[in-house]
């Protein structure tokens, strides 16, 4: 399926993928942790274990998509190397 | 004097942190380090250099694996400053309420395999009457087997208490329940290799440990355990009821040597007596949680009955 591709298209590729919508990003710019804190307090667990979901399910997409790229046969870069003839 | 500086140092954090959430990139980083840092951390290594040291990640990675309110739970807990001792509290208390069989009773356990209660009988053991009075009271007692018996009279008694656990099974009702499987507690006859075997005879048998991270080891964990927890009340019911009723007693004592005839006289049927039910005991609906009389008895007719 990935025969044929250049370098530039999967830039292009990959940089049109869609920013996901995490609930753990969302909460982390609505609330502002108390001073002296790194994280926000006082949440929900309900809403806490949402966004835990959310967020290992968004590491495991990241992950399966990782290891699909390491499955890409070798793309010619298409990008003149001038120290090559060196 | 000038304070600024040293305001502005203060409110760095804060402003970093706001920063960071206002960062596609650092507000993922920042939302992991929150949520979910174990998966930041090399989840190869996590049984090695940590027995006697540090379970705190062996258990948030079973938490992390199986129970996503848990392991939520207990980083905000981490986050807030629990000491060791209290993440290991609180996961116990936890882990006991899934799992209330599996005796974890500190995190330290977890550098292990799942704890099993591994519980079989050595009945021609010289140790039985010390670590187990009433019951080597009760195999001398009723079947005349000691630390001086045979293995060939040990043999005979076993076949003996198999019969005698067949009637038993077949009244269907308590205390007789809870006798049967005393009977087959005290001559391996239950089918749990936890209740049939001594902790020896259980690794030399080559059962593979069960794994903290395999939930299916979890549930086989909990589930054998919890019937070694039915038959040792039940066995320590029909302890009491041998010495409360008399009649039971010398029921059990004439079949016995009822069923000691038959076979000397290779005779495959004979007839077994047991004194009148009195009431009639229901059985639990279900025999996942508890071990009254009720969760016994179904526990036999599941388990055992034909």
């Amino acid at each position: 399926m990935f025969n044929g591709m250049t370098s530039h298209n999967l830039t292009r590729i990959l940089s049109a993928v869609e920013p996901v919508d995490l609930k753990a990003l969302a909460l982390l710019r609505q609330r502002r942790p108390q001073p002296g804190r790194w994280f926000p307090t006082g949440i929900a667990t309900s809403t806490l274990v949402e966004a835990t979901h959310d967020l290992m399910a968004y590491t495991q997409a990241c992950r399966a998509a990782a290891g699909r790229l390491r499955q890409l046969p070798p793309i010619p870069l298409g990008i003149p190397i001038e120290e090559w003839p060196l | 004097m000038n304070t600024g500086a040293a305001t502005d140092l203060l409110d760095a954090g804060e402003l970093v942190i706001y920063a960071m959430s206002h960062d596609g990139h650092l507000s993922l980083a920042l939302a992991g380090a929150w949520l979910d840092p174990f998966h930041l951390s090399d989840q190869d290594c996590l049984y090695e250099d940590v027995l006697d040291t540090d379970s705190i990640p062996i258990a948030l990675s079973v938490a992390h694996s199986h129970w996503p309110r848990l392991y939520v739970e207990a980083i905000q807990g981490l986050h807030s400053g629990w000491t060791s001792a209290e993440f290991s509290a609180f996961f116990c208390a936890q882990f006991r309420r899934y799992y209330p069989d599996i005796p974890l009773g500190d995190l330290g356990n977890m550098g292990y395999d799942v704890p099993l209660t591994i519980c079989g009988l050595e009945p021609l053991s010289f140790t039985l009457a010390s670590e187990h009075p009433r019951l080597a009271a009760a195999l001398e007692g009723y079947f005349t087997i000691n630390q001086d018996s045979s293995e060939k009279d040990f043999d005979s008694a076993h076949s003996i208490a198999w019969r005698i656990t067949r009637s038993l099974i077949g009244q269907d009702c308590q205390p007789y329940a809870d006798l049967a499987l005393m009977l087959m507690y005290l001559f391996a006859q239950t089918g749990n290799d936890l209740l049939d075997h001594t902790i020896d005879e259980f690794w030399d048998a080559g059962f593979r440990p069960l794994y903290w991270e395999r939930k299916e080891d979890l549930e086989e964990a909990q589930r054998a355990n919890h019937q070694v927890s039915i038959v040792l009340a039940a066995t320590e019911r029909a302890l009491a009821t041998l010495d409360s009723r008399p009649d039971i007693a010398a029921a059990l004592r004439n079949n016995i040597l009822a069923v000691q005839t038959a076979i000397e006289r290779n005779n495959p049927d004979v007839s077994l007596d047991w004194p009148a039910r009195g009431r009639r005991a229901r059985a639990a609906r279900s025999t996942k949680r508890g071990t009254g009389p009720g969760v016994g008895l179904l526990f036999v007719r599941d388990c055992y009955a034909d």
